[in-house]
């Protein structure tokens, strides 16, 4: 009965354990924003003396026996005949950052940033007047307003707390690295473009349609040449205009219109030839009459 | 009167297009002095309109001008068609076009 007892005891605590580690992994997974494969392949992909010293920092906050265990497991995790338990994978993956060069934090980034950024669709119209100064004052003051700092999602963000490893200045790094630079790169591009197209439209040119799809994250803003805008417009959703009528399919219908005649002429006159020779009355049949 | 359109895309290369230009233009009888003009009156908005179209093309942007210069002589209509996938037909229309 007593051992019955202690059996009982044990799986308990087995369960117990197993239970915590399910939880550690799952807070780890919430902790990396969801995406954990490309943090585990970067930890596999370490050489010998970067993994050397992220273990040395794992001995010094868990101690020599819990070294001993991953040194000895590493391998195997790799090798994926054995999977990482929560608890040590949430232990080394919280060190990571601290040995991450910070072009390996935007390359993890960059990947969350495309699957997790918020997402908005607006369009920008200006007319054949507009000042470019104020078309791009637009972009700007939309892209500046939709793709901040207060947009990131709660995932991402933890992501980019784990990343910055507390530090403040890391954090703010990573926030420009995505916000601010790629912001600041797409405007300047559409604003010397609304310039060329402005200088067409005013000069002899007949400029039939200009679209210019700016992307920053998941953001993307359609500016447009519309002919009938007298103001610079800012609306939610993709542009509604039509381009130029392209004639270009006309020549393919007449060629097609030939040919469609010829093979109709040629069925006709196989089968009015074909009905003369049935309706003809045969020599025998009106001998026989 | 000499007539041309010339359509103008990301293979458009603006020393080849005003060399065979200024070629048909004495091919059509033109005198030397007006085949001139025509192609010191093209030059500009040629080249400005391959360096725009190639701009907002290469940015993933779209598009499509007309421009028509006009001398005493000939009468040549650049179109200009960046960021603009081309059908079979749009593709056969450019052929028969580029061939007149």
């Amino acid at each position: 009965m007593a051992r019955r007892r202690n059996i009982y005891r044990i799986s308990k605590a087995g369960l117990a354990r197993a239970n915590q580690h399910i939880r550690e992994a799952k807070e780890l997974s919430r902790e990396l924003g969801g995406t954990d494969q490309d943090v585990k392949r970067y930890f596999f992909g370490l050489s010998p003396a970067e993994l050397c010293l992220i273990l040395d920092a794992y001995e010094r906050e868990h101690g020599k026996d819990a070294r001993k265990y991953a040194e000895g497991t590493v391998p195997t995790w790799r090798s994926g005949s054995r999977k990482m338990s929560g608890q040590t994978a949430a232990r080394l993956f919280k060190l990571l950052p601290r040995f991450m060069p910070l072009d390996r934090k935007y390359a993890l980034v960059e990947s969350l940033w495309e699957l997790q950024a918020p997402r908005s669709e607006y369009s920008i119209a200006f007319g054949r007047n507009a000042d470019a100064r104020e078309v791009g004052e637009v972009v700007d003051r939309h892209v500046t307003a939709t793709v901040n700092g207060h947009t990131i999602s709660e995932g991402l963000q933890r992501r980019f707390e784990w990343l910055a490893d507390g530090d403040a200045k890391v954090m703010q790094e990573l926030l420009n690295h995505f916000l601010i630079r790629d912001r600041q790169l797409a405007i300047a591009a559409v604003g010397a473009e609304v310039v060329l197209i402005l200088q067409h439209a005013r000069d002899d040119s007949v400029v039939r349609a200009f679209t210019r799809e700016l992307k920053v994250g998941g953001h993307t803003v359609h500016i447009f040449l519309d002919p009938r805008a007298t103001e610079v417009k800012l609306s939610p959703g993709a542009p509604r205009f039509r381009l130029a009528f392209d004639y270009s399919w006309i020549w393919a219908l007449v060629v097609l219109g030939v040919i469609a005649t010829i093979i109709t002429l040629i069925v006709w006159g196989s089968r009015t030839t074909g009905g003369r020779d049935i309706g003809k009355p045969s020599p025998r049949s009106s001998g026989r009459r | 009167m000499y007539h041309k359109r010339i359509i103008l895309d990301g293979d458009s290369d603006a020393a080849v297009i005003l060399a065979q230009t200024g070629a048909e233009c004495r091919a059509a009888g033109l005198s030397p002095q007006d085949t001139e003009i025509v192609i010191s009156e093209l030059k500009d908005p040629l080249r400005t309109l391959i360096q725009s179209g190639s701009a907002v093309a290469s940015s993933g942007g779209r598009f499509l001008a007309d421009r028509k210069v006009e001398t005493d002589a000939a009468i040549i209509t650049l179109v200009a068609r960046y960021g603009v996938p081309c059908g079979l037909f749009a593709r056969l229309w450019n052929a028969l076009s580029r061939g007149r």
